[in-house]
């Protein structure tokens, strides 16, 4: 067996907090073979990122590493001086950030920052060289027009081109480990994909080894040899990505690989070992039987924006009872808008909007609050940190509506809460926790109980799940479907994670550039799209190995 | 439900020595304030001519001063006058200027513009060049001192209030608070005022001791305050006289007054922060 | 755009923002004098001592028979003419008067700003480089500390330390010492005027003169300036495009300086617009202790003579002043900083 490039044994880093000294990874090893990708994989508070951090000694102020031994090509570099490093660091192990803008300095144009780390890696370099050096690494990782970047300044480029312009510093130096620390995060899906295939080629082409720090296990099987498991700073499992989906060992692999939606996932398979909606039946049938009315109907609705733009151009659809609608789109598609313009918290431009046959787009958005009809459309909302007043309590959040809208008081309002909480899973000793003291899950079924508290009839749900940990967003959809079937509501769900919708939703829309490019039943425009924007977005999805692949079956639904 | 404030206020301020003996020291200032009339040890108005001039001793522990009167007496009386100049002007400032700045930033439009380009206005003038015009146009009395004062200091609140108003204005529970039926007036009083109050509360600490030293300023100079009325400022003025000929305690006495007091209410406002954010509650 | 053209379209643009403001500062200061009870025309007559055929003439000079609209007209149009009204103490015009004083202030204001930056911004980067350490507890405290006294106490206690205990200081009256001649009037900054002449003597006299002063205005900014820095500087040095420099191997010193403190001096631009118009209201102050014949100290003396034109004039003078100063501050900062667009 040849030597790893990077080996990581028994590592263990603590943070000096205010209440003492906290073990942020303990007992971590993990290594890296020449030329290999591992994916390190994990979701919040797993230490996934403080590991690596640890490797290349960017730990913050308070962490230190109190034990372990870090070795890169034999040498050991644990106890590293900033000259050793120096060698070891930008000659031989590069970075690759999440948020790639922030990462860049913001009044140092592009062009500068390359010259910067090209002359840091070689001193003798004078400027018409680096500048010739800095174009060329521009090309090497695919940016259009890049002699007009170099001059740029990061605030000028898009998402996509900024993480293009990371990867160009990372490899200035010619590195012979890569690591990439979430760096699809806040991309659109089609971005998403091309950075990572970019990144994979010139890892490939190069002959780097790379570590994929990532929360999302899709990934790791299309760009990873190896992959590791963390969970509250230790490593659970480590195997390769077939194996891992195929045969998940540890009981959190189990959870994390049964959680993560695929193309093929279905609701109740979510939660392993475990399944909300064994019991209940649904109400309505989900699918709207032909010649009933709809309880949203939407026509040629139209925003505008100061300034002129469009953010929707003349969208029309129906909603049924019971029925469960997806929207999908990337940034900028107006999915958000048109979800804000049907709650009524924004005003329409042009068309109507026309809830169990009563036309509501005519009141305007200041003045619906006294309009009966407030309580049949409510919003789930997609950040649950700031979706709830700091200075109130859960009981505080979910009484809010039923003391405005339903005007109850006294022992009805807290038997009204409390069977709330109870609908959306919420244990009775969090109702007098302030936001702040609740975990993102907790904080997502407060405002879910939030939202069902007046009995609404249509659920807007904007993102509700983006930024919940892989894990907890299985249990939320779960519940989410349990409430839809118990209670017959109608769903307006709006997302960006493709496979999610299809598993949530009878019917998908999907937006473009602020008009509906394709609509239909899900199993349709899923397994076979009309639009070819909508087959770009499909494509772009990761597959994942199934069990079925394993016995040779056809795994694309 | 309200985890006891009581105690969370002494976990801080145990936490937080140096913010105790802010509140400690306020507390003692307050009663000197309050009290004065019983603790000081001579008449702070009658003058004692064959006396004047005197250094500090134990008969007078500050010394006298040109009139024969006891500086220390005078020092302590002058708290209460100081005390009430500032909470009135800050008061002041801060009720109106944060209903105002709220307002402006969760509306915004043209009652935004048109108050920001009135704050603009204000703001071109160098504060106390502002306060000494107002004093001149309205009249060399005390009660202006205290509008110039609180007048000063509004464009600040206002400013203050609409920056906190517009970062909350598009939080999810902004939204969901009018989704459940808040009007605008509603919105902006019950659920984002109570939201910002935190922040302006630790304006409101610094601000008095900022309104402190405007007024001493003030009075120093020679607008508001006229002799034999004690009050900080004007006895530094009177004392800078004979500094240049070593009688330092006329200035010295009151100047640390002043310099103690204002330096309280800062130490004071960085520890509020943490009482106020229920944040810092666990 | 080339800089050149951008600084010129920035300048142009935030020239024209700032002329509402200018004329609400005039308009305001016409309200003020004239809208509040009492007669202007006593005002701005010598005194109300003056013969009712002497204010009858004052008011009929200045207008003040004549509709409200109208004398705002007169009143923009003397104003533009650089017609500010009569000091009654000096019996000169109020623009003559002011142009006499004015250069005092400012080079006592200038000096109190260069040595203000100059000891705080190091300061600060040095308290923030160093966080947590004993320095950056002491920095923060002296802050604190600096931020409570107020400049007529600071003032008076240099003068206590540093001229009677010590001797070191002149006598604190004044711009120059009674022995000693002004120079020949070239700009009104004795420091320039004195170099002008090529006399040694004469400029060190003049510098002694100012080191207290200046040194007790910079001390009431000093607080806030080194506190700024500190902050920009340790949310500079925590920001993640500062790791990705350390993950480059970058030097250290490229790091800290190039990256780090380039960002961290963006707001500390900002500030110094406020803290120039700090300065211009503190001269107030400091020049009634060091009896500095600056436009302050003489407006003052007007106003406790209830001479009010020279207070009008200096109220629309600081203003313009501090305007034209923020308009500079601006225009530096969109050299400096590319995200900030032209409007």
């Amino acid at each position: 067996m040849t030597q790893p490039l990077l080996n990581v044994e028994n590592l263990h880093v603590q943070f000096k907090t205010r209440s003492g000294l906290v073990d942020a990874v303990r007992n971590v090893s993990f290594s890296v073979q020449q030329g290999k990708t591992l994916g390190i994989v994990g979701e919040s508070g797993s230490g996934k990122s403080v590991s690596v951090y640890a490797v290349t000694h960017l730990l913050e102020a308070a962490g230190r590493i109190v034990g372990g031994r870090i070795s890169y090509a034999g040498q050991d570099i644990t106890r590293a001086t900033w000259k050793t490093l120096r060698t070891v660091h930008g000659a031989a192990i590069s970075m690759v950030f999440q948020n790639a803008r922030a990462a860049l300095n913001p009044i140092r144009s592009v062009g500068d920052q390359l010259c910067d780390v090209l002359r840091a890696y070689d001193r003798r370099l004078d400027k018409p060289t680096a500048h010739k050096k800095a174009l060329d690494l521009l090309k090497a990782v695919l940016i259009r027009e890049p002699e007009k970047r170099l001059d740029a300044y990061p605030h000028e480029l898009s998402g996509g081109m900024c993480q293009r312009v990371m990867m160009a510093l990372a490899i200035a130096s010619e590195p012979a480990l890569l690591i990439a620390d979430e760096p699809t995060t806040g991309l659109d899906v089609t971005t998403q994909k091309s950075v990572m295939d970019l990144l994979h080629r010139i890892v490939r082409e190069r002959g780097m080894s790379m570590i994929l720090i990532t929360h999302d296990l899709g990934l790791t099987s299309e760009y990873c040899d190896d992959v590791v498991v963390m969970e509250c700073g230790l490593v659970v499992e480590k195997a390769n990505p077939v194996q891992l989906f195929t045969d998940p060992q540890h009981p959190y692999t189990r959870k994390l690989v049964s959680a993560s939606p695929t193309p093929t996932s279905r609701v109740q398979d979510l939660v392993d070992g475990e399944n909300l909606l064994t019991l209940v039946e649904p109400r309505t049938p989900s699918v709207m039987p032909a010649g009933s009315a709809p309880i949203l109907e939407v026509q040629n609705a139209v925003k505008r924006f100061d300034g002129g733009i469009l953010a929707v151009r003349g969208v029309s659809f129906k909603i049924g009872h019971g029925e469960s609608v997806g929207l999908v789109g990337e940034s900028g598609s107006g999915k958000s808008t048109l979800s804000r313009l049907i709650c009524r918290l924004a005003d329409l431009s042009e068309g109507e909007i026309i809830f169990d046959g009563e036309g509501i787009g005519g009141t305007s958005a200041r003045d619906f609050h006294k309009n009966a009809l407030r309580r049949d459309i409510q919003l789930v909302f997609q950040d649950p940190h700031d979706s709830l007043n700091p200075r109130f309590t859960s009981f505080d959040s979910i009484a809010h509506p039923l003391r405005e809208l339903d005007g109850l008081s006294g022992t009805a309002l807290k038997a009204r809460v409390a069977e709330c909480a109870a609908l959306c899973g919420l244990d009775a000793s969090l109702l007098g926790r302030f936001p702040h003291q609740l975990s993102g899950g907790q904080k997502a079924r407060v405002g879910i109980a939030r939202a069902i508290a007046c009995r609404p009839r249509l659920l807007v749900l904007d993102e509700p799940t983006a930024a919940l940990d892989v894990s907890v967003q299985a249990i939320v959809l779960q519940l989410l479907e349990k409430l839809r079937r118990e209670q017959g509501l109608s769903f307006l769900f709006v997302s960006h994670d493709l496979n999610v919708v299809r598993m949530m939703c009878d019917r998908t829309i999907v937006m473009r550039n602020g008009e509906i490019v394709e609509m239909g039943e899900s199993r349709s425009v899923f397994s076979n799209p009309s639009s070819e924007y909508t087959r770009s977005l499909l494509e772009a999805i990761l597959q994942v190995p199934q069990a079925e692949r394993a016995s040779g079956q056809e795994v694309r639904p | 439900m309200k985890n006891s404030t009581f105690s969370h206020i002494l976990w801080t301020l145990r936490g937080n020595p140096v913010t105790a003996v802010a509140a400690v020291g306020l507390c003692v200032l307050a009663c000197l304030a309050i009290f004065s009339a019983g603790i000081m040890p001579y008449d702070p108005i009658v003058s004692d001519v064959p006396n004047a001039m005197q250094g500090p001793s134990w008969a007078h522990w500050a010394g006298t001063d040109q009139l024969g009167r006891d500086v220390l007496s005078r020092t302590i009386a002058a708290t209460r006058l100081d005390f009430l100049i500032a909470l009135s002007a800050v008061a002041l400032s801060f009720v109106v200027g944060a209903v105002v700045g709220s307002i402006c930033g969760f509306l915004g439009g043209w009652l935004d513009r048109a108050v920001g380009r009135f704050v603009d206005v204000l703001m071109a003038f160098p504060l106390f060049v502002l306060a000494m015009a107002l004093v001149a146009a309205m009249g060399n009395r005390l009660e202006n001192i205290v509008i110039a004062t609180a007048f000063i200091n509004l464009p600040f609140y206002i400013r203050f209030a609409r920056a906190e108003v517009n970062v909350r204005r598009n939080a999810g529970w902004v939204e969901s608070a009018r989704i459940c039926g808040a009007g605008t007036w509603a919105t902006v009083l019950k659920f984002l005022l109570p939201n910002i109050l935190p922040a302006m509360a630790v304006q409101l600490s610094l601000n008095l001791g900022w309104a402190i030293l405007n007024a001493a300023g003030l009075s120093f100079i020679g607008l508001g305050v006229q002799a034999p009325t004690p009050e900080w400022g004007i006895m530094v003025a009177e004392g800078a006289r004979f500094i240049s000929n070593g009688d330092w305690w006329l200035v010295v006495m009151p100047g640390s007054f002043l310099v103690v007091t204002v330096l309280f209410f800062n130490l004071l406002g960085d520890g509020l922060r943490d009482i106020l954010d229920p944040r810092m509650r666990t | 755009m080339s800089m050149l053209t951008r600084v010129l379209a920035r300048s142009g643009k935030r020239l024209l923002t700032s002329l509402p403001a200018l004329l609400g500062v005039v308009v305001f200061t016409f309200i003020l004098m004239r809208v509040l009870p009492g007669d202007p025309a006593v005002f701005f007559a010598s005194g109300s001592n003056a013969g009712p055929e002497q204010i009858a003439q004052i008011r009929k000079d200045m207008g003040l028979d004549k509709p409200m609209p109208e004398q705002l007209l007169y009143y923009l149009n003397d104003i533009v003419h650089g017609r500010l009204g009569r000091s009654m103490s000096t019996g000169q015009g109020v623009t003559q008067d002011m142009a006499q004083r004015l250069p005092a202030s400012l080079e006592l204001t200038f000096l109190a700003l260069i040595v203000a930056f100059v000891v705080a911004v190091p300061v600060g980067v040095m308290a923030a480089l160093r966080a947590g350490s004993w320095v950056d507890q002491f920095v923060r405290f002296l802050c604190t500390l600096g931020v409570c006294i107020p400049p007529f106490v600071s003032g008076l206690l240099l003068i206590y330390v540093f001229y009677y205990k010590l001797g070191f200081a002149p006598d604190p009256t004044g711009r120059l010492d009674i022995f000693i001649s002004p120079p020949n009037r070239y700009t009104g900054f004795y420091l320039i005027d004195f170099a002008i002449q090529g006399d040694i003597a004469g400029w060190f006299a003049a510098f002694k003169q100012l080191i207290l002063p200046a040194c007790t205005m910079a001390l009431f900014v000093l607080a806030p300036i080194a506190r700024i820095t500190r902050a920009s500087m340790l949310s500079a040095l925590g920001s993640d495009f500062i790791r990705t420099a350390r993950s480059m191997a970058l030097s250290p010193w490229r790091i800290t300086v190039v990256y780090a403190l380039r960002n961290a001096m963006l707001p500390v631009l900002t500030i110094a617009g406020i803290v120039f118009s700090t300065m211009l209201g503190a001269n107030v102050l400091v020049e009634k202790v060091f009896s500095w014949p600056g436009v302050a100290s003489y407006t003052l003396d007007a106003l406790l003579a209830s001479d009010y034109a020279p207070v009008q004039g200096f109220v629309l003078l600081m203003a313009s002043i501090f305007v034209f100063v923020n308009l500079l501050v601006d225009v530096l900062y969109g050299v400096a900083d590319p995200r900030v667009s032209i409007e």
